[in-house]
């Protein structure tokens, strides 16, 4: 296998893993470790990465103490994964890997219905959780990367899905906490911080250590391996077993009626929409409030590339959802709450100026495709029309900012076009917290051939660097991590403080370096 | 800035990603294609999340749940199946490349998920890894005798052509055509399970029964019925399918006949599906008996002398259910999902109740793929997984209409503490009948 | 060493005269005192960057204090130095009511906030009626819990900013991009900010701080429910949350209701005689569009719940009259009374409270009177409050218990009490997610890994341990 060096201790290592977690639990054949060395982002497709040396797959926190111990003791990387989905920054980079595998810790451990939370294991999928709460009458959110993710990982990186808008979204969601730090050591937060068995809380005891585990992007495994992980459940007035009818790929999902709703408001440009968006928030009104971009709702909608193109040459929806606003009313209370905010979304429509897209693009589009945005993103679309897709400026902050970040996001897109693709002004904003906060982000379809990406990847750096000359922080950087901070650090003053951590953390750098910040001179 | 209405539209330069090169043979290139656009999603190993009603229940793989690796998925076959394509990896470089190629059942769960968010064709591509792997080495050991059996008898049992039509001996009364000699308006196409197996042979002739009560003018090949050529080809012995399917065709078009049905989900996967790639093309039509029968049952044409109270969950098979249409990107993933259910509801006393994983994302019974022969642990630990779930549904028994599901699953629920009765859904209409 | 901080913040800044120093050695907490050398007052972040610079260079301990009385001992020095006062810098820096976030300088109270952010139809989500002197950055990034449980959909806090212990300037959040606007606190990097919570001052002197406001009703309607359990107020609340209903929630036991609601002398025995033993608070608030709709299905809503559970909301409880009226104007407009409410009593509380799930309450409420009891207090005059937090999926559980701070023979009573119960409660798997004074080493010790962790982190944002030294595990 190209690109494999083994480390001079290969056999000795070996023997200590079997040792630790069980012959059995440990692989280091080509086979195996092939399926382990690419990740879906343009490290595979340019063919950056190095094989891992060993998958392991240890059974609960003791059992990955034992492999970040020996890690440690060997000075040998380390990635961990939950799903390994969609995953930044699980292709190894270097050689010598071990990549630790959840597979064997997906239980979900206990649902306490009552104080509305679950714990989980790293494995334990966003659909899982989400089956489980339901039953309940509880909800929890799914992200983008879709609802066969990882449920932990998904609340260690970014996590904004839908419904945060009422709910809040993945960075206010984790409860306690079992961590295995790069050091080996175990550390607990939160309520488990005094009892392993008791995870309802999530803050301190003083000072909460989770800081060090997440930030917008999350740390990418440069921070030891969350094992176990409290995760809040919420309430939700919807049906015990989530509505599909239909056939794969053309299943439509619609809500009770007499506690759904969806709408979708067009504007006749972008301020308009985010001042729709932020009169919902200011009404307290909506459980999900988005404005996707046009590509969003065509890369959801097409069941087959064919249909996909077909439609975006026939220009369905870049002429009839530009500018518009996606709004799920819930009625959480009763069917009554969601009368009275059907009125007052219209008394907002009226005041604000917007209007309904046409039925027949409505009709089309909602049963088919708007309910991902409560259960499932299924974001895994985004790749069928091109291959892969890309983000450029990311960040969250104001709604108002929002606008800022996705009109800076044209410029680049059309700088950067080809290889972007078609894709009529990318321009996803977020409401969040009824509008306290808003996300914006670029994303775009491109061409998954290494000629493309390559090109791509280039000019996002050079976009990057760019930015932080200026002093501005595109948002994209984050998600890549360990040297993405070390040039932003030094320009926003924090990189001194992660790598205090980091070194304070991983003496022997083994989590998955160069994350989450590069340490090496 | 704004104004993108007036650019020129930028797409994609690869026409494939226009629209997905369906047709033609499955080739390396195509295989490529497939592999190289794998996201890492990993919708190949979860049952579609919006169909999830369970944590327990929630996985759509055997063989990665079993064996957990990633290799073992669709995901890590992508990436095998680019490795060897692009020569990273060679062919004879790691020996569990025969485990990870033959271990799958071949259920199309991974197929029908991918099908939610890319045109691809994993089952496909499975195959074409299979048969590249036989190019170099052989067929499987473990599929020998199968090979033989079909070169020395047509069929994959060992047994002689003349026990065939054993299953009939004691049906004269009920006059089934000679289709060698007479003419109907059905063939009634058997298979080589449920006509050669002593367990399953009672099936058939309540099949026939069932047929003949209905008044379906129909006949059958006798014992010069041929295998549809299913084993082979998901076992990656293409030439040995080529042979036996275009011998198929070209038998059946030269008897004139209109309409082939058969009880074997297997046989009818491969006849209705797998055939249309032969240069031989079929002049008929093919259907699962339930089909056929179905309609009889919604007209309420069935008479039904007895009442059957119990509970019963139906296990769908894969070669009646996803994998049982030709692939259309963008079309639903059809297939026999109604019509058995349609026809347990028809019988008096029965009541249906629903496992958690069905249709185009039922658990697979364990038993295809070359699994049953090859790999038996695989195989029955599949089997017990349904079982478990058939179980909590708290139905009574578990019907299906499959030689194959019938047999792994009874196979699996060996040595269970309580075992569910797995009942054929013939046996069940003769019951009542 | 006083020439020097003279130098940094003026003359008149500087206060080493017996009084100030001995004002500053206790407080409401049953703390022996611990004296300062001096109390310093800067008037900006610069000068509290260089009064941290000379605090390295001397290795002398600064202590930050931004509210005007302090309960849990957190501001008192362990191991002598300087008392960073920070209330000079007293501005709200910036109302933000598009994005409701409002950005106030530690010397900011509640009261003043509150006052101006009604002039825009917004408010706090202050804690339960804090003191007047009581600093909103202070209590924020302490975590004291919030009065409505549906706000915390989010972190209520926001981007800050602090002066780090080496002295570095440092902000958290999107305030580290002067491009963005302050509204979301995570990063740079990872989330700094959590680190700074619960903190009491041991890992940087916040300087300013964003929070979220909420748009500040103009309907309402008050509820109250009385009960002689406190685990028969639990079922209903946790009803209550899950369907979304009302604003402001929160359980009160007679004593700190009639402490609350006492005006002058006499009301407090009487209240006492006619308050039921626990009562719940409901505020069902209309919202900016619509208010009284949004009133009506809410109010249906509790009536049904409170038809199933068997509970009568009404407009008063121990036939006070005009309760709701009062409630709803005290919530509106903090009261500014010279006697804080809960020292009505006696001239403290002493307040031991956590964090549990209200399915526990009752258990530790039953412990508390009982250890109570053995201590020879009246079961009576035990306060307690529960809080529910998120929806009801946790709540704050306190118990007050009152003591003369002037009597010596009852400040040793209280103190052994209020150990002894503190230990049970932990023991009992009570989460005491701020661990002030003795609470800090009981919950410490079970978390060693925690301890070991927050120490290597003290030593990059602190590497001299000049920040309140002996708080927490440090």
């Amino acid at each position: 296998m190209d690109k494999m060096e083994r480390h001079e201790k290969h056999d000795e290592i070996l023997q200590a893993f079997e040792a630790a977690i069980g012959v059995g639990n440990v692989k280091d054949n080509p086979i195996t470790i092939n399926a382990y060395r690419g990740d879906w982002l343009p490290p595979k497709v340019l063919d950056q990465s190095y094989p891992p040396e060993f998958v392991v797959l240890p059974n609960g926190t003791m059992e990955t103490q034992r492999v970040v111990k020996i890690c440690n003791r060997y000075k040998i990387p380390f990635i961990p994964v939950g799903s390994n989905q969609w995953s930044m920054s699980s292709a190894p980079n270097r050689p010598n890997t071990v990549l630790i595998d959840s597979k064997r810790m997906g239980q979900i451990q206990e649902i306490d219905e009552k104080n509305m939370y679950a714990v989980i294991e790293p494995l334990v999928t966003l659909a899982q959780l989400h089956a489980e709460a339901n039953k309940r009458g509880l909800y929890i959110g799914s992200p983008e990367a879709s609802a066969q993710s990882s449920a932990v990982a998904g609340h260690l990186f970014q996590g904004m899905w839908g419904v945060g808008y009422r709910l809040g979204v993945a960075y206010r969601n984790i409860l306690g906490m079992e961590w295995v730090l790069p050091n080996g050591e175990i550390l607990r937060t939160g309520a488990f911080s005094q009892d392993a068995n008791c995870g309802f809380w999530g803050e301190g005891p003083g000072p909460d250590l989770r800081g060090m585990l997440r930030g917008y992007a999350g740390a990418l495994g440069g921070v030891g391996v969350v094992t176990k992980m409290a995760v809040k459940l919420h309430p939700y007035p919807g049906p015990k077993v989530w509505p599909a009818e239909g056939l794969i790929p053309n299943m439509t999902s619609t809500l009770p009626e007499d506690r759904f709703n969806w709408e979708i408001i067009k504007y006749d440009d972008l301020e308009g929409a985010i001042n729709f968006m932020y009169e919902l928030g200011k009404a307290e009104i909506g459980g999900v409030v988005q404005k996707w971009p046009t590509v969003y709702y065509i890369w959801w909608w097409a069941n087959s590339n064919e249909e996909y193109w077909t439609e975006w040459k026939k220009r369905t929806f870049q002429d009839n959802v530009k500018n518009a606003v996606g709004v799920s009313l819930w009625g959480f209370t009763s069917g009554k709450q969601l009368e009275y905010e059907k009125r007052v979304l219209e008394d907002i429509i009226e005041e604000t100026g917007g209007r309904r897209i046409k039925q027949e693009v409505f009709d089309q589009w909602v049963p088919r495709t708007a309910n991902n945005w409560i259960r499932d993103t299924n974001g895994s679309r985004m790749m069928r029309p091109s291959g892969t897709f890309l983000a450029l400026r990311l960040q969250t902050d104001t709604l108002k900012f929002s606008i800022d970040q996705v009109k800076t996001g044209y410029e680049w897109v059309d700088k950067f076009s080809p290889p972007i693709l078609d894709s009529d002004g990318p321009d996803w904003i977020g409401g969040y917290d009824f509008g306290h906060f808003g996300f914006g982000e670029t994303d775009f379809p491109v061409e998954k051939t290494p000629e493309a990406l390559g090109d791509l990847m280039g000019k996002l750096l050079a976009m990057t660097k760019e930015d932080l000359q200026n002093g501005l922080e595109n948002g994209i950087g984050p998600f890549l991590g360990g040297p993405y901070h070390a040039m932003a650090g030094p320009v926003f003053k924090y990189d001194q403080l992660l790598k205090g951590i980091k070194k304070a953390i991983d003496p022997n750098l083994v989590s998955n370096p160069p994350h989450n910040i590069v340490m090496e001179e | 800035m704004e104004d993108f209405m007036a650019k020129e539209m930028l797409l994609p330069k690869d026409p494939r990603y226009l629209k997905y090169p369906v047709e033609g043979p499955f080739d390396e290139e195509k295989a490529r294609w497939v592999a190289f656009n794998c996201s890492r999603c990993s919708v190949c190993k979860w049952v579609d999340s919006w169909r999830v009603k369970s944590a327990k229940y929630a996985r759509i793989c055997p063989q990665h749940t079993r064996y957990l690796y990633d290799s073992h998925s669709a995901q890590g076959k992508c990436d095998l199946a680019l490795a060897l394509i692009d020569g990273k990896m060679q062919w004879d470089e790691d020996p569990e490349i025969k485990d990870i190629l033959f271990q799958c059942t071949m259920c199309g769960g991974c197929d029908a998920m991918d099908k939610s968010i890319r045109d691809a064709e994993l089952i496909k591509m499975y195959r074409w890894l299979r048969s590249e792997y036989i190019k170099r080495f052989g067929p499987l050991p473990e599929h020998k005798n199968m090979l033989d059996s079909l070169k020395q008898y047509d069929n994959v049992w060992l047994q002689p052509r003349s026990k065939r039509n054993s299953w009939a001996k004691d049906l004269k009364e009920l006059g089934i055509k000679d289709l060698n000699k007479d003419k109907a308006e059905v063939l009634l196409f058997v298979g080589c399970t449920y006509g050669l197996s002593d367990e399953l042979k009672g099936t058939v002739v309540n099949i026939a029964k069932v047929l003949k009560k209905m008044g379906v003018d129909f006949g059958t090949l006798g014992d010069k019925e041929m295998c549809c050529g299913s084993p082979p080809s998901k076992t990656g012995i293409l030439d040995e399918f080529e042979r036996l399917g275009t011998a198929n065709i070209k038998r059946f078009n030269e008897l004139g006949v209109k309409t082939v049905i058969t009880p074997c989900a297997g046989c009818y996967g491969t006849i209705r599906v797998e055939y249309d790639e032969l240069e031989e093309k079929r002049n008929f039509e093919v259907l699962h008996v339930t089909e056929y029968i179905e309609q009889l049952a919604r007209d309420k044409k069935i008479e039904y002398k007895k009442e059957l109270p119990m509970s019963v969950t139906w296990h769908d098979p894969c070669h009646l259910g996803r994998m049982s249409r030709p692939y259309v990107p963008g079309k639903d993933l059809e297939g026999v999902y109604e019509e058995p259910r349609t026809i347990l509801k028809s019988i008096p006393g029965v009541e249906l109740v629903e496992m958690e994983r069905i249709k185009e994302y039922a658990w697979c019974c364990g038993g295809g793929g070359g699994a049953f022969t090859g790999f038996k642990d695989f195989a029955q630990w599949t089997a017990r997984q349904r079982l478990e779930e058939a179980k909590d549904t708290g139905a009574d028994i578990v019907v299906t209409s499959c030689p194959w599901c019938e047999t792994n699953l009874r196979a699996g629920g060996i040595g269970m503490d309580e075992k569910m009765e797995i009942v054929d859904l013939f046996d069940l209409m003769m019951e009542a009948l | 060493m006083i020439k020097d901080l003279r130098d940094i913040v003026g003359t008149e800044n500087v206060l080493d005269d017996q009084d100030t120093l001995a004002r500053y050695s206790t407080d409401q907490s049953l703390s022996p005192p611990k004296k300062p050398f001096a109390v310093v007052k800067p008037k900006n972040t610069e000068e509290v960057q260089e009064l941290v610079a000379f605090a390295n260079k001397t290795l002398t301990p600064v202590i930050p204090v931004s509210s005007g009385v302090h309960f849990w001992g957190a501001t008192l020095p362990e191991q002598g130095g300087v008392i960073v006062e920070l209330s000079r810098m007293d501005k709200i820096l910036e109302i933000d009511p598009l994005n409701r976030k409002v950005k106030v300088e530690p010397g900011v109270t509640w009261h003043q906030l509150q006052e101006a952010l009604a002039e825009h139809d917004q408010m706090p989500l202050n804690p339960l009626f804090p003191h007047t002197q009581t600093s909103v950055l202070t209590s924020s990034i302490e975590r004291e819990p919030m009065l409505i449980p549906k706000y915390e959909y989010g972190d209520p806090v926001l981007p800050m900013q602090m002066v780090l212990g080496n002295g570095n300037l440092f902000k958290t959040g999107t305030a580290y991009d002067d491009h963005c606007q302050g509204a979301y606190p995570e990063g740079p990097g990872i989330d700094f900010y959590r680190f700074f919570m619960g903190a009491q001052g041991t890992m940087g002197i916040v300087t300013w701080l964003n929070i979220k406001t909420e748009y500040r009703p103009k309907e309402q309607k008050a509820y109250f429910a009385a009960f002689n359990e406190l685990e028969d107020a639990a079922e209903p609340i946790y009803k209550l949350q899950r369907r979304h209903v009302g604003n402001e929630c929160f359980v009160l036991n007679k004593f700190l209701m009639a402490s609350l609601l006492s005006e002058q002398d006499g009301d407090f025995e009487k209240l006492m005689q006619d308050l039921p033993p626990y009562t719940l608070v409901m505020i069902i608030a209309g919202a900016p569009r619509r208010p009284l709709e949004r009133i009506a299905y809410e109010e249906e809503a509790l009536m049904e719940i409170a038809a199933d559970l068997r509970f009568e909301p009404a407009k008063t409880v121990g036939g006070v009259a005009g309760l709701g009226t009062k409630m709803i104007d005290m919530l509106r407009n903090l009261p500014a009374t010279d006697v804080y409410w809960k020292n009505r009593f006696k001239n403290s509380t002493q307040d031991i409270f956590f964090i549990t799930t209200m399915d526990r309450a009752q258990a530790y409420a039953d412990i508390a009177l009982s250890y109570a009891t053995c201590y020879g207090l009246n079961i009576n005059d035990v306060g307690v409050y529960m809080q529910p937090l998120e929806r009801g999926r946790a709540c704050h559980l306190s118990f007050s218990l009152p003591c003369d701070l002037d009597s010596e023979t009852e400040r040793e009573n209280i103190r052994e009490l209020y150990l002894e119960l503190s230990d049970k409660f932990i023991s009992e798997g009570a989460f005491f997610t701020r661990p002030y004074g003795p609470w800090a080493d009981m919950v410490y010790r079970k978390a060693t890994s925690y301890v070991a962790t927050l120490k290597d982190l003290k030593k990059i944002f602190d590497p001299n341990n000049i920040l309140n030294p002996g708080k927490l595990c440090h």
